[in-house]
């Protein structure tokens, strides 16, 4: 086996290790300890082989502290001045998502109207 | 490629340097560069991986394959 060959098997099963631990912190939400655990693996596991996690599956954790976002549980969620501003209650960490592009579709909708 | 996976299976002691140890079952929580977190009916327990030797989904595996950190670990095999 070249060094090609087994870059591209580590790639592979690095990326599969982090999909599966991704369900798994989804699975046992209840269970504090498994679910930051099994994300901080994710997490370091994307840092040392390179490989990025997508979008979607980032926003459901805190970056600083690796809790799962529980609504009325371990997060607040409000909007306000074209941002959500999502808060964790473990460390008080804030993150804000502008949602500009949803805006601009439901403008052009009444404008086709 | 196959290195093993350790968090959130059910594990169990068979044989240990301490004789203490030897029997101790339950959920795998962390796993740390030398050592392992398990959850059993009566707490939390450490153990060392050094000298230890664990039954995990019907197999049997010497301690001293499993050192080092799993993003580590993947590299290896």
């Amino acid at each position: 086996m070249g060094w090609k060959e087994r870059k591209a098997t580590r790639k592979k099963v690095a990326s599969d290790r982090i999909k599966e631990l991704l369900k798994f912190s989804e699975l046992h939400k209840d269970d504090e300890l498994l679910s930051t655990n099994s994300i901080k693996t994710a997490v370091a596991i994307s840092r040392r082989h390179k490989i990025r996690i997508p979008i979607k599956s980032k926003r459901k954790f805190c970056k600083k502290c690796s809790t799962v976002f529980i609504p009325d549980k371990t997060v607040r969620i409000r909007t306000g001045k074209g941002k959500i501003t999502y808060t964790c209650l473990n460390c008080g960490h804030i993150k804000r998502i502008p949602y500009l592009k949803e805006k601009k579709e439901v403008k052009n909708k009444k404008l086709e109207i | 490629m196959n290195h093993t996976i350790l968090l959130g299976k059910n594990v169990e002691v068979i044989q240990c340097s301490n004789r203490y140890e030897v029997g101790i079952k339950g959920l795998v929580i962390e796993d740390t560069k030398n050592t392992i977190k398990i959850r059993t009916e009566n707490g939390v327990k450490v153990l060392i991986k050094n000298n230890i030797i664990l039954m995990v989904n019907d197999r049997k595996i010497d301690g001293n394959l499993l050192i080092g950190k799993e993003e580590e670990r993947i590299k290896r095999m």
